[in-house]
């Protein structure tokens, strides 16, 4: 029972209210070099995207993610490289095809347009349904050292909500996912070949998952575990039950 | 239902509320001091000629962004971003959305999103009808959509009059 996390025991789920200026915890903060690799992170037309993230090691039918996303530093430069990074949350199917996800980006995004600060974003990838990407006009970029609760959640029918924002709230609503979401992930996603142009520190903690029961299991309990992933990826995460933190150039 | 169950669904509740009304003050303060400039189009009306030159290079730049400089054809209209949204990312739906003007625009051609944020191992997405719903006052693309078959109503003359922008000048 120690395993299960009820909203009435923590309401940490709910809080409206982030925790400002939140002090990253230390848990192992890894720095790694950035030598220029042959075959590199990159935005090119393969999926050559580098990656250190958190993977929850239960992949039973869920109803959801939540997690504090909390962005020391992330940005990108403005420059020909046309890279980006994210810092973000994603659940998705087993074979990875389809998935919710929402976070913060810096850098450029789909549709061209170039984000220096962290700029909030949700996306979605559903069966027939293509891919699909949000930023909100509405909402303002975050914060630095601020932890910000993001959650996606099962509504019932096929719909899953996206909270997150500077306050915590609905940013977007997906409808139409029949794909069954079973694995919950977490970190940064960056492209910048060598890491000469981006900086991108930050961690993901209080990683939750919602059972199809209502309740939230805790990653750790779960027996999560991390990734660095990507050609010649430069960012060496540190994974510690249900936290994922990393830092690189700043 | 268990009372644990219920507490969380309050608490939901409670924010969306809360959420609600802080953006119908946001919404009311942006329609006094941000309305559409007068070379914008309103919801339902034609696209002017400058805005639409204007949009015109604009979405020709995001096609080549995502691997197609020569669209096979490229339609906009002006309406609200919550109908666009039904066209460019059917299924999606983002709060305050009713009353945002938008410019919908849908492109046919080939395209690759070598930018999209997509789990370790997913494949890049690819597809034919790239959509994007375009803050006509900034500019600023709000929304994205791409896949392989037409969207609903793709022809966009459910929402007002269409501009052709595949070989305007």
């Amino acid at each position: 029972m120690s395993q299960l996390r009820y909203f009435a025991q923590a309401p940490r789920a709910r809080r409206v209210v982030v925790i400002l200026a939140l002090t990253l915890p230390g848990l192992g903060w890894v720095v790694a070099g950035s030598a220029a690799p042959a075959q590199a992170c990159t935005s090119s037309s393969n999926n050559d995207h580098c990656y250190a993230v958190v993977f929850d090691g239960d992949t039973a039918t869920n109803d959801g993610q939540e997690a504090n996303i909390s962005a020391s530093c992330l940005h990108v430069n403005n420059d020909a490289g046309d890279n980006f990074a994210d810092n973000e949350l994603w659940d998705e199917s087993s074979d990875g095809s389809y998935w919710e996800e929402v976070g913060l980006t810096s850098g450029f995004a789909s549709d061209g347009t170039y984000y220096s600060n962290k700029t909030w974003f949700w996306a979605d990838s559903r069966p027939g349904g293509g891919y699909n990407e949000h930023e909100p006009s509405n909402l303002s970029s975050a914060g630095t050292n601020v932890a910000y609760t993001v959650e996606i959640f099962s509504a019932g029918n096929e719909e899953w909500d996206i909270w997150g924002g500077n306050s915590f709230g609905p940013i977007g609503t997906s409808t139409s996912q029949s794909a069954t979401l079973v694995q919950g992930l977490a970190g940064t996603e960056y492209t910048s070949s060598g890491g000469a142009d981006m900086r991108d520190a930050g961690v993901v903690n209080e990683l939750y998952r919602e059972g199809t029961n209502g309740l939230f299991y805790s990653w750790g309990s779960d027996g999560s575990y991390g990734s660095n992933s990507g050609p010649s990826h430069y960012i060496s995460g540190s994974w510690s039950g249900s936290a994922e933190s990393w830092s690189y150039s700043c | 239902m268990s009372g644990k169950l219920i507490a969380v669904r309050r608490a939901r509740m409670v924010a969306l509320l809360a959420s609600a009304a802080g953006a119908a003050l946001i919404i009311g303060v942006i329609g006094m001091t941000a309305l559409p400039s007068s070379a914008s189009a309103l919801p339902g009306k034609a696209i002017p000629a400058a805005a639409a030159h204007r949009l015109r290079t604009d979405v020709i730049r995001i096609a080549r962004f995502n691997g197609d400089a020569h669209p096979v054809s490229i339609r906009a209209v002006a309406t609200t971003e919550a109908k666009a949204l039904v066209t460019a990312t059917p299924g999606d739906t983002v709060p305050g959305s009713a009353s945002q003007p938008a410019y919908l625009v849908v492109m046919k051609g080939h395209f690759k999103l070598t930018h999209a944020s997509v789990p370790p191992g997913a494949r890049i997405p690819t597809g034919r009808y790239l959509s994007l719903t375009i803050n006509p006052s900034t500019m600023q693309v709000m929304d994205l959509g791409l896949r392989n078959a037409p969207p609903p109503h793709a022809s966009l003359r459910t929402y007002g009059p269409v501009s052709d922008l595949t070989t305007q000048r």
